[in-house]
C-alpha cells in the first residue's frame, strides 16, 4: 500500500517468470523459509512494521494465488497480532487482510484477536472503526455477536456517525444478528431505531440498510416493517419517477439505481401479502410506478448490453411487486403476456432466462384454467426455444417451465416432443427430460397402458442417463396395479429381445417377469421367457446379474418345479458359486441351498415361503419427486407441491382392487402377527360420539386431535366415507405420520375399506391434514369385527402410537323409508308371526332420557319415525342397504322411567335385529 | 445474503481473488474453486451468465482474460448481480485507469480493499462509483501521512 513494497513487487515478478512448477514451488520455500527464520529469531521483536507487514503481505499472496500446495505451518499469529495493534493504517490494514482471507476459520486465533477488534471499534479514529467493521461483518459469529453486538448497534445508531460508519456498521449488524435470531429479540427497542434508517437521505446508506430490515421484516418482527410501506413506497417513487432528483452518481447509464429498485420491490412484495394494509396513496403511487416502468421498458431499445440487462433486472422486479399489488387474473394475464413477449422478441440469452423464471413462479402462483389456455397457447413456442437451445441453463428453465403448465390437454403433445427431444439430448438434459417426463406421465396418466408405453419408451431412449429412482418407480407401480402386470410383461418382452436393448430394462424385466412372467405364459412359456434371460446373462453387469438370479428361482417357482427349468437354473448357479463377485457368489450359494432341500420334507414349503409374491409396496414417497427436489430444493419446491397430490392418481385409480388385496398378502405372510395390543384408552368416547352424530372430535391428547365426518353417499347407500382430519396440537413437528388399518378381516370381509387420501407425512405446528376412507358393506358385521385405525408418528423426540376402533356402524348404511302407521303394524305383524326375528330389551341408561330425546336419537341413526296417536310408544322404520341385500329394519321404543328404555327391534334377519338392538343397547349402557 | 462469494479466475483457471461472505472451510473452498473454473470455462462464450452450482446460482461474465464470478442464493435477482459485477469491473478500472490483470495481481491488497468498500456482507454497501473511489482516495492519503511520518521518525 501507499508506495508499493518493493520486496513483493520482486517477489511477485519471480514467481510469475518461473519455467516451471517445480521451480516457482522452489522459490515459495525459500520465501517461506527466510520469513520463518525473520519471524523467529530473537530479535523479530526489532523488525520494523514495514517489514513485517510486507512478510505478511507475501505469505497473503502465496496463501490466495499460488497454486503451491505448500503449507504454511509456523505460527505466524504473533506478528499479525502486533500489526493489528499498529498504530500506522496500512500496518494495521494487512493484519486485518489476513485475518479476513487466511484465518475465517480459525476460531481459536479469531477469539484471540476480538479484543483488539473491540478496541478499534471503540477508537476515535474512524478508520480503525471501519476495518474493525469490515472485519466483523466478514467474520461475524456467535462468538463476535456476544461481545460487540452492543458496540456495533451504538455506532449505527449515533447520529455523528459518518454515512461510511453507517453503511458498514449495518451490514456488521445484519452479519451478527443472522448468527442467533434471538438477539434482536433481546433488544425490541433497538428495531424502530434500526428501521428508522431507511428515511436517511443518502442513498448509500439505504442500500446497506434494506437488508436489515427485510431480514427484520421475515425473522423479527413483520408488522412493526409493515409501517415502512409508506416511506419505502417514497423512496421508489423518487427512484422510478423522479429520476431529476437522484444525484448523477446514483444513476446508472441514466437509467435509475436498479441495485436500490430491486431490493426495495423486493422488500415491498415481502411486506404486501395482501392489500389491507396499505394506505390507497401508497397503493396509488406504486400503481404508477408499475406502469411507467412496464411502459418504458417497452419503448426502449438499448444496444448496450449492461443497461439492458439493468432495466430487464427492474422490469422482472417490479413485475413481481405488481403481481402482489393486483393479483386479480387479468393482470397475472397481462403480465404473463408482457414477459412472453419479451421471452420471445429478446436474443439475449440473459434476459430469456430470466423470462422463463418468471413464467415459472408467475404459472406456480396461479392456478387457473384460464391462465392455463394462455399457458397452452404459448407451449409451441417454448418448445422452439427448448430445441434451438445449446445453453443448459436455459434449456433447464423450459423444462421446468413446460412442466408446470403442463395440462391434461396438452399432456399428450408434451410426451410425444420430449420423447423426440430425448433421442438427441446430451446427457446432462437426458436425465432431467427423462425424470420430467415420468413424473408427467404419472400425474396425468389417463389410462395404465399409455403410462406404461410412455415409460418403457423413455427407459429405452434416455438408456444408461437413466435416473434409478425412475425404474424403482415403475417397477414399484406395476406391483401395486394388477391390471398393468400382464401388458407390461408383454411389453418389456418385446424391449429386451431388441438388438441394442438397455439394462436398465432388463433390471425392470427381471424383476416384473420373475413375479408375473407367469401371466403370459400362453403368449410365451416361462420356459421361453429363460431362455431370453439366459442369453442376456452374458451381456450385463454383475448388480444386474444378481436380479437376473432372483428371476430364475422365481421362474423356478412358477414352473411348478420343472425339471428342466431345475436343471437349467442349478447349472447357473452353480457357474457363480466361485464368483468373484460378493453379491452374486453369495446369492448363488442360498439359492443352491434351497433348492437342493425342495427333495426333503417341508422343503417345497420353505421355497414358496422365501420366494413368495412380493407384497403391494406400502405407498412410500415417490422416489422420482424427493429426487426432483433434491436437485434444486428452492426452485423445484413449488413444483414438488404440484405434483405431491397427483402423484398417486395411478394408485388411487386403481387402488380399489389392490387395496385389500395387498392386505391380505400381508397377512398371509405373517400368520404370527395375530396378538393385537390393546387399544388407546378412551377411544370409546369419540368412538360412541360418532355413534350419535355424524362428525365430531374422533380422538384427542396432548399431542394431536382428529376431527371425523361420516358422509353418506348420495347415491350408493351401501358406502360411506369418513374423513379425517389431523391437526398437530404439540409445540413439535408432526414427522412420518402414518395411518394403517388392522384387525382387519380379510377373507369374505363383510367390510371393504379403500384409501382415498392418505394424510401428509409432517405436519407443522398446528397444521391439519386430511385423509379420507371410503367403506363399502357387503354384509353385516360383529361389533368385534370392526377394523382398528393405527396412527403412527414421531412427536418432539418421541415415537407414538394410537390405536383406535372405527366408527363404523350398521346405523351409517341405513337409509329411512316413510310408512304409514298401517303399513307399520301390518310389517311388525308378519316379521312376528313369520320370522319371529325380534330383538327385545329392556335398557338401563347410564343417563337420563326422554321422549324428545329418543325421537331425535332414532332420527340420529336414520330411522323415520312413523306418525301415530299413540304417546306412549315410538316407532320407526328404515332399510339396511349392503351391496349384496338390503333389509327392513322396525323399532319400537317405550320410555319406562327416567333412564329405563323398552326397546323391540324387528327386522327382516335375525342377525340384523341382533346387532341393530345390541348397538343401541352398547350407547346407552356403556 | 445477496453474494455468498466473489471469486476471480483467469482464463488459465488461476484464481486472482477469492472473496467468501460465510465461513466455509479451506477444503470446501478448494473443491469449490475447482469444480466453479470446470464448469465456467466450459460453457461457450455466447451462452447466459447464469448456471446452477449445488444449491448456488453462479452469476459469470468474462472480461478480456479475466472471469468475474458470483455465487447468489436461488431467490435472488441474477441480472441484478450481473450488474453488480459490471460495477465492480467499472470501479477497478477507473482506480487503475485501464485495469489489467497484471494490475490485480501486483495489487491484490488494493482490489480487496475496494471490494470492502463496495461490497460487504454479501451486500452492496455502496452503489456509487464515485463515493467508493473517494473513499479509496482518502485511504491512500493516510497511507501517505503514515509514510511521511515514518520518513520523519
Amino acid at each position: 500500500m501507499g508506495t508499493p513494497m518493493k520486496g513483493l513487487q520482486q517477489f511477485i515478478s519471480d514467481l510469475r517468470s518461473s519455467q516451471s512448477r517445480e521451480d516457482e514451488e522452489r522459490r515459495i520455500n525459500t520465501e517461506i523459509l527466510n520469513i520463518q527464520t525473520q519471524f523467529n529469531s530473537n530479535n523479530s521483536q526489532n523488525l520494523t512494521g514495514y517489514q513485517r507487514k510486507k512478510y505478511i503481505a507475501k505469505l497473503i499472496y502465496i496463501y490466495i494465488n499460488s497454486s503451491s500446495k505448500t503449507q504454511i505451518t509456523f505460527n505466524y499469529h504473533n506478528q499479525i497480532l502486533t500489526l493489528l495493534t499498529s498504530n500506522v493504517y496500512s500496518e494495521k490494514f494487512f493484519g486485518y487482510l489476513s485475518i479476513n482471507l487466511i484465518f475465517n476459520n480459525d476460531e481459536e486465533f479469531i477469539n484471540l484477536i476480538i479484543n483488539s477488534i473491540k478496541k478499534d471499534l471503540n477508537s476515535n479514529d474512524i478508520n480503525s472503526n471501519l476495518l474493525a467493521l469490515s472485519c466483523i461483518a466478514t467474520l461475524g459469529n456467535q462468538t463476535f455477536a456476544d461481545l460487540l453486538l452492543d458496540d456495533v448497534f451504538k455506532i449505527l445508531r449515533s447520529p455523528t456517525s459518518t454515512p461510511s460508519l453507517k453503511k458498514k456498521s449495518s451490514l456488521a449488524l445484519l452479519k451478527l444478528l443472522t448468527s442467533d435470531k434471538d438477539l434482536l429479540k433481546r433488544h425490541p427497542m433497538w428495531i424502530p431505531r434500526i428501521l428508522s434508517l431507511v428515511d436517511d437521505e443518502n442513498l448509500g446508506v439505504l442500500i446497506s440498510i434494506l437488508p436489515l430490515v427485510e431480514f427484520i421484516a421475515i425473522e423479527i418482527d413483520f408488522n412493526q416493517t409493515q409501517s415502512l410501506i409508506p416511506i419505502l413506497t417514497n423512496k421508489l417513487k423518487l427512484l422510478i419517477l423522479e429520476r431529476d432528483k437522484i444525484p448523477k452518481e446514483y444513476q446508472f447509464n441514466g437509467l435509475s439505481n436498479p441495485w436500490l429498485i430491486t431490493k426495495i420491490a423486493r422488500i415491498l412484495e415481502i411486506l404486501l401479502p395482501d392489500l389491507n394494509n396499505i394506505d390507497l396513496n401508497s397503493l396509488r403511487t406504486l400503481r404508477i410506478c408499475v406502469s411507467n416502468t412496464v411502459d418504458g421498458s417497452s419503448s426502449s431499445h438499448q444496444k448496450d448490453s449492461a443497461i439492458k440487462n439493468a432495466s430487464n433486472a427492474i422490469l422482472f422486479s417490479i413485475i413481481n411487486l405488481a403481481n402482489s399489488l393486483d393479483p386479480s387474473i387479468d393482470a397475472i394475464i397481462s403480465s404473463f403476456e408482457t414477459i412472453t413477449t419479451l421471452l420471445i422478441s429478446s436474443n439475449d440469452l440473459n434476459t430469456k432466462y430470466l423470462a422463463l423464471n418468471s413464467l415459472i413462479s408467475l404459472s406456480s402462483k396461479t392456478e387457473n384454467s384460464q391462465l392455463n389456455n394462455i399457458q397452452e397457447t404459448h407451449l409451441l413456442k417454448i418448445f422452439q426455444i427448448l430445441k434451438d437451445q445449446y445453453d443448459i441453463s436455459i434449456s433447464k428453465k423450459c423444462l421446468d417451465l413446460i412442466y408446470i403448465i403442463a395440462t391434461p390437454s396438452s399432456i399428450n403433445y408434451i410426451i410425444t416432443e420430449f420423447l423426440k427431444i430425448l433421442k438427441t439430448s446430451d446427457h446432462v438434459l437426458k436425465s432431467e427430460i427423462s425424470v420430467k417426463i415420468s413424473v408427467l406421465s404419472e400425474k396425468f396418466a389417463k389410462e395404465p397402458g399409455w403410462f406404461i408405453n410412455t415409460m418403457l419408451e423413455l427407459i429405452d431412449l434416455s438408456g444408461p442417463y437413466l435416473n434409478q429412482p425412475i425404474w424403482e418407480r415403475i417397477v414399484q407401480i406395476v406391483i401395486n396395479n394388477e391390471n398393468l402386470q400382464k401388458i407390461t410383461c408383454s411389453q418389456l418382452i418385446k424391449y429386451i429381445t431388441k438388438s441394442n436393448f438397455q439394462e436398465s430394462m432388463v433390471k425392470i424385466a427381471s424383476y416384473i417377469l420373475g413375479e408375473f412372467g407367469y401371466l403370459i405364459q400362453d403368449e410365451l412359456s416361462i420356459n421361453k421367457q429363460f431362455e431370453i434371460f439366459a442369453k442376456l446373462y452374458f451381456y450385463v453387469s454383475n448388480n444386474v446379474r444378481t436380479m437376473i438370479l432372483l428371476t430364475f428361482v422365481k421362474f423356478l417357482k412358477h414352473s411348478n418345479f420343472d425339471k428342466d427349468l431345475k436343471s437349467k437354473t442349478i447349472k447357473f448357479l452353480r457357474l457363480e458359486i466361485n464368483s468373484i463377485n460378493a453379491e452374486l457368489q453369495q446369492r448363488s450359494y442360498e439359492y443352491l441351498t434351497i433348492i437342493s432341500k425342495l427333495n426333503s420334507e417341508n422343503g417345497e414349503i420353505l421355497f414358496n415361503l422365501i420366494f413368495d409374491e412380493i407384497p403391494v409396496l406400502v405407498k412410500t414417497e415417490n422416489p422420482i419427486l424427493l429426487k426432483l427436489s433434491k436437485t434444486n430444493p428452492h426452485a423445484k419446491k413449488e413444483l414438488v407441491k404440484r405434483t405431491e397430490n397427483l402423484a398417486d392418481t395411478i394408485t388411487a385409480q386403481n387402488e380399489q382392487s389392490t387395496t385389500i388385496q395387498g392386505i391380505q398378502r400381508l397377512s398371509v405372510q405373517n400368520p404370527v402377527q395375530k396378538r393385537e395390543s390393546p387399544l388407546t384408552p378412551n377411544w370409546e368416547q369419540g368412538f360412541y360420539r360418532l355413534f350419535e352424530y355424524n362428525q365430531g372430535v374422533f380422538f384427542e391428547n396432548s399431542l394431536i386431535k382428529i376431527i371425523l365426518r361420516i358422509q353418506k353417499h348420495v347415491d350408493q347407500k351401501e358406502k360411506v366415507l369418513l374423513n379425517f382430519t389431523i391437526c398437530n396440537k404439540s409445540s413439535n413437528k408432526i414427522t412420518s405420520l402414518i395411518t394403517s388399518l388392522n384387525n382387519y378381516k380379510t377373507t369374505e370381509p363383510d367390510l371393504i375399506i379403500n384409501t382415498i387420501d392418505t394424510p401428509d407425512s409432517e405436519l407443522l405446528i398446528s397444521e391439519k391434514t386430511n385423509f379420507r376412507l371410503e367403506v363399502s358393506l357387503r354384509s353385516y358385521f360383529e361389533f368385534n369385527e370392526i377394523p382398528n385405525l393405527k396412527i403412527q408418528f414421531n412427536s418432539g423426540a418421541g415415537f407414538n402410537t394410537i390405536k383406535l376402533k372405527l366408527p363404523i356402524f350398521l346405523k351409517s348404511f341405513i337409509d329411512n323409508t316413510d310408512l304409514s302407521f298401517e303399513q307399520f303394524l301390518k310389517h311388525w305383524k308378519q316379521i312376528e308371526t313369520n320370522l319371529n326375528y325380534s330383538f327385545h330389551k329392556i335398557i338401563n341408561s347410564k343417563f337420563g332420557v326422554d321422549y324428545d330425546y329418543m325421537s331425535r336419537f332414532l332420527k340420529k341413526l336414520n330411522l323415520k319415525l312413523v306418525q301415530t296417536n299413540s304417546g306412549e310408544f315410538l316407532f320407526s322404520s328404515g332399510i339396511l342397504k349392503t351391496t349384496s341385500a338390503s333389509f327392513g329394519i322396525l323399532s319400537k321404543v317405550k320410555i319406562l322411567t327416567d333412564n329405563q328404555i323398552e326397546l323391540i327391534i324387528r327386522t327382516t334377519d335375525v342377525k340384523v335385529s341382533e346387532l341393530i338392538g345390541e348397538s343401541i343397547v352398547r350407547f346407552f349402557e356403556i | 445474503m445477496t453474494i455468498k462469494f466473489l471469486l476471480l479466475l483467469s482464463k488459465q483457471g488461476k484464481v486472482r481473488l477469492s472473496k467468501w461472505y460465510d465461513p466455509v472451510p479451506q477444503t470446501h473452498k478448494t473443491k469449490t474453486i475447482k469444480e466453479l473454473t470446470a464448469l465456467v470455462l466450459s460453457r461457450r462464450s455466447k451462452m447466459c451468465n447464469i448456471s446452477e452450482y449445488k444449491d448456488y446460482k453462479i452469476i459469470y461474465r468474462r472480461y478480456a482474460s479475466l472471469f468475474f464470478i458470483c455465487g447468489i442464493n436461488n431467490d435472488e435477482n441474477e441480472l441484478e448481480t450481473l450488474e453488480i459485477i459490471h460495477r465492480f469491473v467499472e470501479i477497478i478500472d477507473k482506480w487503475f485507469k485501464n485495469i489489467c490483470e497484471l494490475d490485480i495481481i501486483f495489487n491484490f491488497e488494493k482490489i480487496y480493499q475496494i471490494l470492502d468498500e463496495y461490497i460487504l456482507s454479501g451486500e452492496v454497501q455502496e452503489s456509487s462509483k464515485k463515493e467508493v473511489l473517494k473513499k479509496m482516495e482518502m485511504m491512500e492519503q493516510f497511507e501517505n501521512v503514515d509514510q511521511l511520518e515514518n520518513v520523519i521518525v
